[in-house]
């Protein structure tokens, strides 16, 4: 695969569902949402996109179907599932703590 | 919640397994989408369409690889791995044959072996018996450690003291017990019955089903009369059992609220039937039938019948939550109480499980054999695990290229471990159609004594427990040689280092294989001795002549069980009658048969005033018809046998066997002395008018035992019933006219139990036929066992000496010297394993004494015959490699290092 460093990796498959969140997208949509939030910051080729999109979609958290796309041709869409809001909750609450954590010890440092 | 995830990802897993092209065409379709769909982008933004296209390409770096990251995630691969790993050992074993054959059939051999013997453990020891909760249900047992008594019969007073007093141990307490009776058909024969005598509440213990009519209640059990002669009173209420409910009634329930009828008395009212397959589960033993043909409800009156009468055996259900250790306790303290009135006080109540009394005789045997069994499946799985080594070896170089061209070390050991899991399976698939026939063998030449033997099948548990000693047996042979392969070191091997790297493991295999000839040679010599006994056996003298003759059982209901008027006369008609019958020479009746399985009545004590003569105390005690001694073919040694006069009630002389007479008139003559007997008030000895030889009565194998016959009319308590007939050509010609015969004599008689004497020996042999069938294959086993296992180490041998014979060629040496060699090394291992065995089997056969007739555990015969058998399987294992390693062509042996 190739990698992204390895606090990205943990962090794709949330970013991955918060943007499913929204809106089902397919493959490509999701690469460019993708871009236009993180900026040049999470460098994801788009190669590297599909199979985390594989892994969440076995793990039962989003599902995929065949919809036409806004050009016309048919494309696969992906869309968050029960499970899987329950899951981005989860991943949201640990976020907030650990940010909230490494944000207190940046300031400790500062003091 | 996990199942709701189930939900959404099962069915993609089901779809990656078995839509697999549909969910690559997907893949692509999707991964295209996004190429083009990124091209037009590109285009929008100025690109021309080539340019466009190889951004698009750029951005995604490799196509292939992504694809194959999704397959990844998707657990595509693993299955495709998998595939490809088991088709690719399945091509490698087809190469070679005779090595998958061989690994294959020992595994089968380990499977089969133990599948059967757990079929038949789990049928016997593990199911639970077919009744409501059945782990409460207990028998209340009386025992005496001073006499060694233990019983589970009661009397009805001593019966209800305990369930009154035991309220706080047992929810519950019933009473069973089962009797010979006879009810009279339409056209007035009689027909024998077997009826149980049950308090009310013993189906709703015991939880059984009534399909039609009604259960028992409180109010069925009509008062008991007196008189003991009299079991079922007026008015009583029976339910019948489904199987005679169909055979007799047709299963019509016109039945119920009929009265059966017995001999001109009213008999029980039917006012219910059980569900089809009812069994009372009790040991053989125990004197309690297992299918009761119907079922009498039994008033237990207090003071009906006297203490000490044995009714009915107490089964009881524990209170739910009290395990059977507290129950116990609380009932040894509360025993004194609950048996003060009894009239055997100093006995200990016991409690113990229904299904532990049932299978208490076989359960030994049982375990044993099961261990027994997994040990020859651990056998053979280091067996297999040697042949892989030995093919590992082989192809060590095959696979250090293969390592050496980029293949990982996992996908060797996967590799590995996929021949494995093939050979597992092909193993278990051959070892259930060996386990299917041995089932069915082992139900055929089974003594009877096992309990719910019949119910041994290959069902979904047993395929359960195949599949997983199958598993178990493939990682178990599999993992060694899969570690080797991780091991293997590229550089050594392809240098040429490898091949004598292999120190330890080779000691641990030359072990094995001795220790698999020890034991092999153990049952080798157990199987020789109990071939030797069983030979023995049939030379035994029994003191009878069993062929040709006819034996059947004759009973009658009597209207009063004790005084039987007409008795006498009635088996004088019966005897002259056989008599005259056309091609019979003779015959009798007695009380007991030898081998037939009854009880044999032993009379305890003379009585003392009588102690200055000569006593037959502790000896059996036997009631003949005259006759007896000459139809079974009974040397008379001295004096004479009884005659017709000497039948007649008030006479008292007896005939004697010769172990008696060798005891109690020691070197003198027993005829015309006086010896003491017990018996009768008025005459308490009697003149012995005769001495026979002894005969064998319980069993052959079991020595006979000191006897006293009386004439039937001198006894009177008990009727000869046991018919034997002399006859001149194959007895069981007669079967027909006898049959005929008897109604003739008396419509009221009952015939059964026919069979020839020569039958009732082969099943006396059953036990001692089947030890030896059973001992017999597993010796046979495990020699085919201990061959592999040492082919397998010889074969490895010539392998890694290959070059060094190669040499050793090269030198002058000639090919009877490797063979020599090769097969030299063999033998010291075998002969080294065979020393270990036969001291273990010297120690080990001593335990076998008591299933062993006339031969001595250390019969040099057996032990001679066992390792010169030996010797030749032995010797063929090391001749192939060894034969192999002669013909070798040196330049070929060193070229290949």
């Amino acid at each position: 695969m190739s990698k992204p460093s390895g606090l990205v990796q943990g962090t794709l498959d949330f970013l991955l569902l918060k943007i499913l969140a929204l809106e089902p997208l397919h493959g490509w949509a999701i690469g460019q949402r993708l871009k236009q939030v993180s900026g040049e910051v999470l460098q994801v080729s788009d190669g590297s996109l599909y199979p985390a999109l594989h892994k969440l979609e076995q793990e039962g958290w989003i599902k995929a179907e065949w919809k036409t796309s806004e050009l016309g041709r048919r494309a696969k869409f992906y869309s968050l599932t029960r499970p899987g809001r329950r899951e981005l909750a989860k991943q949201a609450a640990d976020w907030d703590r650990l940010s909230t954590a490494i944000t207190t010890v940046m300031k400790l440092e500062e003091a | 919640m996990p199942w709701a995830r189930w939900l959404y990802t099962t069915p993609l897993r089901l779809r990656s397994l078995f839509h697999r092209r549909q969910v690559e065409r997907e893949l692509d379709d999707e991964i295209r989408f996004h190429l083009e769909r990124q091209a037009a982008e590109n285009r929008a933004r100025g690109m021309d369409p080539a340019e466009a296209r190889r951004q698009a390409q750029l951005a995604f770096r490799d196509v292939s690889r992504a694809k194959e990251q999704c397959r990844d995630m998707r657990h595509l691969n693993l299955i495709e791995d998998l595939w490809k790993d088991l088709s690719y050992a399945a091509r490698t074993m087809r190469r070679s044959p005779v090595f998958a054959a061989t690994a294959a059939l020992t595994i089968a051999l380990g499977i089969g072996a133990s599948t059967a013997i757990f079929s038949v453990a789990d049928a016997v020891l593990l199911r639970p018996l077919p009744y409501f909760q059945p782990n409460r249900l207990v028998l209340v047992f009386r025992t005496s450690a001073e006499t060694g008594y233990k019983g589970f019969l009661y009397g009805n007073a001593d019966f209800l003291d305990l369930r009154d007093g035991s309220g706080s141990i047992l929810e519950d307490l019933a009473g069973v017990a089962t009797f010979r009776a006879f009810v009279t058909r339409e056209n007035g024969a009689a027909e024998q019955l077997t009826r149980a005598l049950i308090t009310t509440n013993f189906f709703h213990l015991m939880g059984a089903r009534i399909v039609a009519g009604r259960d028992f209640t409180a109010a069925d059990a009509a008062a008991q009369p007196l008189d003991p002669g009299v079991l079922i009173p007026p008015g009583s209420a029976a339910i019948l059992s489904y199987e005679y409910w169909q055979r007799r009634y047709g299963g019509s329930t016109a039945a119920i609220g009929q009265e059966m009828r017995g001999l001109g008395e009213r008999g029980p009212r039917i006012v219910g039937v059980l569900a089809p397959g009812f069994r009372l589960y009790f040991p053989p033993g125990s004197r309690i039938d297992s299918a009761p043909d119907y079922w009498v409800a039994n008033n237990v009156a207090y003071a009906a019948l006297p203490r000490n009468l044995l009714i009915a055996g107490a089964v009881a259900r524990l209170k739910p939550g009290l395990s059977l250790l507290q129950a116990q306790q609380r009932l040894t303290a509360l025993a004194p109480s609950l048996l003060a009135k009894s009239f055997t006080p100093r006995v200990e109540l016991l409690l113990e499980p229904m299904q532990d009394y049932l299978v208490a005789e076989v359960r030994p045997a049982l375990v044993a054999l099961l261990g027994a069994v997994l040990l020859l499946l651990l056998i053979a799985c280091a067996n297999v695990g040697n042949l892989l080594l030995v093919r590992a070896s082989l192809r060590q170089r095959e696979l250090a290229v293969r390592t050496a061209l980029g293949a990982p070390h996992s996908r060797l050991v996967r590799q590995v471990l996929a021949e494995a899991l093939l050979l597992a399976g092909a193993g278990t698939a051959c070892g259930l159609a060996l386990a299917w026939a041995g089932v069915r063998a082992l139900l055929a030449i089974a003594p009877a004594n096992v309990p719910r033997l019949e119910n041994s099948a290959i069902d979904w548990r047993v395929l359960l427990f195949a599949t997983a000693a199958g598993l178990a047996s493939a990682v178990l042979f599999g993992l060694v040689p899969a570690l080797r392969a991780a091991r293997c070191d590229v550089v050594e091997v392809l240098r040429g280092v490898g091949r004598a790297a292999a120190g330890g493991p080779v000691r641990l295999r030359r072990g094995v294989v001795a220790a698999e000839v020890a034991l092999s040679f153990v049952l080798l010599a157990g199987c020789g001795l109990m071939f030797r006994s069983f030979l023995e056996l049939r030379r035994v003298q029994p003191g009878y002549n069993p062929h040709g003759l006819l034996t059947f059982y004759l009973t009658r209901d009597w209207p009063r069980l004790e005084s039987q008027d007409g008795r006498l006369e009635l088996l004088h008609r019966i005897q002259t009658r056989l008599r005259e019958m056309p091609g019979v020479a003779n015959a009798t009746a007695s009380v007991a048969f030898p081998l037939e399985g009854g009880s044999h009545l032993t009379n305890q004590t003379a009585p003392p005033v009588f102690r200055s003569l000569a006593s037959a105390e502790g000896a059996d005690f036997q009631g003949v018809l005259p006759g007896y001694f000459e139809t079974l073919g009974t040397p008379v040694l001295a004096g004479r046998t009884f005659t017709d006069a000497d039948n007649t009630p008030g006479r008292r002389v007896a005939v004697i066997d010769q172990l008696l007479a060798a005891r109690a008139f020691p070197h003198q003559s027993a005829v015309g002395k006086r010896i003491a007997t017990p018996f009768f008030q008025d005459t308490p000895w009697m003149e012995v008018v005769g001495v026979v030889a002894s005969q064998r009565m319980s069993s052959l194998a079991e020595p006979a035992r000191e006897t006293i016959f009386f004439t039937d009319a001198t006894w009177q308590t008990g009727v000869s019933r046991h018919w034997a007939l002399r006859t001149a050509g194959d007895p069981a010609r007669l079967a027909a006219a006898v049959r005929a015969a008897i109604p003739r004599i008396d419509p009221q008689l009952v015939l059964s139990k026919m069979q020839t004497m020569d039958a009732l020996v082969e099943q006396d042999q059953a036990g001692t036929r089947f030890s030896l069938l059973l001992i017999g294959a597993f010796a046979a086993i495990a020699l085919l066992l201990a061959a592999v296992g040492l082919y397998g180490v010889v074969a490895t041998l010539v392998e890694q000496r290959t070059a060094e014979i190669g040499v050793r060629m090269a030198l002058g040496a000639a090919p009877a010297g490797i063979f020599q060699l090769i097969v030299g090394h063999g033998l010291r291992l075998g002969l080294a394993g065979l020393v270990l065995g036969a001291a273990a089997a010297l120690a080990v056969t001593r335990a076998m004494s008591s299933m062993l007739v006339n031969v001595r555990p250390t019969d040099p015969a057996a032990f001679l015959t066992a390792g010169l058998l030996f010797l030749c399987i032995i010797t063929a294992a090391c001749w192939i490699p060894a034969r192999r390693a002669a013909s070798l062509d040196p330049a070929a042996a060193l070229r290949e290092e």
